[in-house]
């Protein structure tokens, strides 16, 4: 494990350790089966000269992994000759769902939220205040200056992106993050104006409203090709809260926009919400307690609008809806995020003297008072916390930088976990024995028909306690599998039928690094594998019977779900394909 | 779009529904909701002398399914049954399904029968589904080791100051 070490001293970085970026080919040079040591020193030359021009390796990003040449390399920003490390990635800790005062239904200040998510250890963060008329006209602008100001003060700590949680027309909330830039605000502003659900009055299901969405989607993949800013993109955020993400819009966003379009909160945020009362919330888990109303997708069931071990049901069903989207052969990315509003056991309260007061400052100026002191104690029924303290997604970046961290994303190097579980998660596919580092989260493995292959699990397990003041022990790692079968002719399809979890591995009684290797069989047909892993304590029967899943998340219980009680980390997927 | 009844109304979500019905202060035996395909609005069956018929605005044939899920007992959300009105509070499935037209009580996802003995808080809201040509009540685990229904009385809307 390494540190890196662009931080001030003192920052907390549990999570950060590198692992190999490359993948496979075939001839020598380009053959990263073969190790360095093995090639002559003319080939060796030439590798490392592929190497750092960003010309070894593939990438599942934006594009199809069957059929046809392979997407060019995603990630191609980040291979300027920089990198002389040979390409190993640093962990970076972050989170893309995070409210300011500059929405109507939250409270603190840019700053508030920064020194939080900075001081729990968060090396990127996404400020997202909701799409509204008050936001739309003048919000978007006003707390760019908040957002300049954090990043040069949190510059070596956190990377602080403007945002926007955008109310997709037609559907659910999302998150949209562009690069920072002379026209981030500029790009925000038009596209919140021109595409919001709220904003245009565009919220309810129907197909004019469906293809607004996928207009908004053009309209920020232009933005980056016409370089007003430099990249941009978009996740799908609380997708199964309400039934507002049909299957089909899911993919008709991934479809058509696949390098904007990039994946959904594999968790919620609030996930203090289903903390027994009066102790906390009382509610759901992630404030997810709806049910099935006019604009929700008919084929959804009742069982997916709660969440399982914190995490939303397309994500935490096993060969169910995630899983149906990625055995297409094509990248849906998980991530987990905060969603902070309103924190639970702050004391602090909103500015102003009156309700009526704060909501005309926040029309005149797109933005509450700032937040004082409270005198009532801790908030128990706030189901919120702050940026880093639960929920990180983790990202395989190459730099510290704002481009390097929307590389990771897009190429899938993610992995998410909660209540800081372990250390570090290192997945990669391999040659079966090989010492080599590798294919890693997100990418594709191209085989020949017959090589034996195996999934290499490498876990830092927690040393320091979490945010929580205990140190969260790791008890099993499962793998799941799934075939993967091509493009779904039914755009509403929600089952994976192949996918099955295919080991579980208990690694409560490892001491120090653990490692899991799973002999992922000689190649045949297409197949994909992720990982999960858990502190053990709540588990069950999964969604799609025993033979899918004998022991996985289950039902988080109303009004009673202790989030440090029940922890897990998902990675995303590696793919396997024949050629 | 045509006019079934001087009493339409255009709802747009099943409490709305469930508000605009009290409102006109009928006696029925079953009322439930349902959604239209066409509109994405919410319509209200209400039984009454072994009839069904329709409120809210809806086109002819979203009213029809309405109506025959209703009266076939294989669809709509029941909000009005036998024994509704009593349902308060915190009883046991097997006292729930004694007092009410409620057939069964199954666990959301799996859909296992929940033991008699089982205790349930009612919530004051209980919302069973038509299907099957059974009243099944989805319950979720809660509290205390009770269940809950499925639907509640207080979800958090979007976007709420939480």
């Amino acid at each position: 494990m390494q540190q890196h070490s662009h931080g001030a001293s003192g920052h907390h970085r549990a999570s950060d350790h590198d692992h190999g970026a490359d993948d496979a080919t075939s001839s020598p040079a380009v053959d990263l089966q073969i190790p360095d040591s093995e090639l002559s020193p003319s080939d060796l030359g030439r590798r490392g000269f592929l190497r750092r021009a960003g010309l070894l390796g593939a990438t599942a990003a934006a594009g199809s992994v069957l059929g046809g040449a392979l997407p060019a390399a995603a990630d191609d920003r980040d291979h300027r000759g920089e990198d002389e490390r040979g390409g190993r990635y640093r962990w970076l800790a972050g989170d893309h769902h995070i409210h300011t005062q500059h929405s109507s239904d939250a409270m603190y200040r840019v700053a508030d939220q920064v020194q939080h998510a900075s001081a729990y250890g968060l090396d990127w963060m996404v400020i997202t205040d909701h799409g509204s008329l008050t936001h739309a006209k003048i919000g978007v602008e006003v707390v760019n200056p908040d957002i300049v100001a954090a990043r040069a003060v949190y510059e070596k700590q956190t990377l602080v992106f403007q945002g926007l949680e955008w109310n997709i027309p037609a559907a659910e909330h999302g998150t949209i993050i562009v690069h920072p830039g002379s026209n981030e605000v500029a790009v925000l502003k038009e596209f919140e104006n021109g595409f919001d659900g709220v904003v245009n009055k565009w919220t309810a299901t129907s197909a004019a409203n469906e293809l607004h969405a996928l207009e908004g989607l053009d309209f920020l993949a232009t933005s980056v090709t016409s370089g007003r800013v430099d990249d941009a993109m978009f996740f799908a955020n609380h997708p199964a809260r309400k039934g507002l993400d049909s299957p089909h819009e899911i993919r008709g966003w991934r479809e058509r926009q696949p390098r904007i379009a990039l994946g959904m909160e594999g968790a919620p945020g609030h996930q203090a919400a289903g903390i027994k009362a009066p102790f906390g919330p009382g509610s759901g888990r992630g404030f997810y307690d709806n049910a099935p109303d006019a604009q929700s997708f008919a084929g959804y069931p009742l069982e997916s609008y709660i969440t399982y071990g914190g995490f939303d049901w397309m994500t935490s069903t096993v060969g169910g809806l995630w899983d149906s989207l990625i055995a297409e052969g094509k990248p849906w990315w998980i991530t987990a995020n905060s969603d902070s509003h309103s924190i639970y056991l702050d004391d602090s309260v909103r500015g102003g003297a009156s309700d009526a007061e704060r909501a005309a400052v926040f029309a005149a100026t797109g933005r509450y008072p700032d937040p004082v002191h409270g005198h009532e104690g801790g908030k128990t029924t706030n189901g919120d916390f702050w940026p880093g303290f639960y929920s990180r997604t983790h990202v395989g970046a190459k730099r510290f930088t704002y481009a390097a961290v929307m590389d990771g994303l897009r190429a899938g190097r993610v992995y998410v976990d909660h209540g800081a579980l372990t250390d570090g998660v290192d997945v990669s596919v391999r040659p079966r024995g090989s010492r080599g580092p590798g294919s890693p989260l997100g990418s594709i493995r191209q085989a020949e028909k017959g090589d034996r292959l195996e999934l290499v699990i490498a876990i830092n397990p927690a040393t320091q306690p979490n945010w929580a003041q205990f140190v969260p022990k790791l008890a099993r790692v499962d793998v799941i599998r799934g075939a993967v079968t091509g493009a779904s002719t039914d755009k509403d399809a929600m089952m994976a039928p192949d996918t099955r979890v295919v080991l579980q591995q208990d690694v409560s009684g490892v001491t120090g690094r653990i490692v899991v290797t799973y002999d992922l069989g000689r190649v045949e047909d297409p197949f994909y594998v992720r990982v999960r892993g858990t502190d053990g304590k709540r588990s069950g029967v999964g969604l799609r019977g025993a033979a899918v899943d004998p022991k996985g998340p289950l039902a988080d219980v109303k009004g009673d779900a202790d989030p440090w009680d029940d922890l897990w980390f998902y990675t995303n997927p590696i793919w396997v394909i024949p050629s | 779009m045509t006019t079934h009844d001087v009493r339409a109304e255009v709802w747009s979500s099943h409490r709305e529904a469930e508000h605009g019905f009290a409102l006109l202060d009928l006696a029925v035996t079953s009322a439930a909701t349902h959604v239209a395909a066409s509109t994405s609005t919410v319509l209200v069956t209400v039984e009454v002398g072994g009839r069904v018929e329709v409120l809210g605005s809806a086109t002819d044939e979203d009213a029809e399914v309405a109506r025959g899920l209703h009266a076939g007992r294989r669809g709509g959300r029941l909000f009005v049954f036998a024994g509704s009105a009593a349902l308060v509070g915190e009883t046991t499935v097997g006292e729930l399904l004694a007092r009410s037209a409620v057939h069964e009580v199954v666990m959301v996802g799996h859909r296992e029968p929940v033991a008699d003995g089982q205790r349930i808080d009612t919530q004051g809201f209980v919302r069973p589904h038509l299907v099957d040509g059974v009243v099944r009540l989805v319950v979720r685990p809660a509290v205390g080791g009770l269940v809950v229904p499925f639907e509640q009385p207080n979800p958090t809307p979007c976007c709420a100051d939480h």
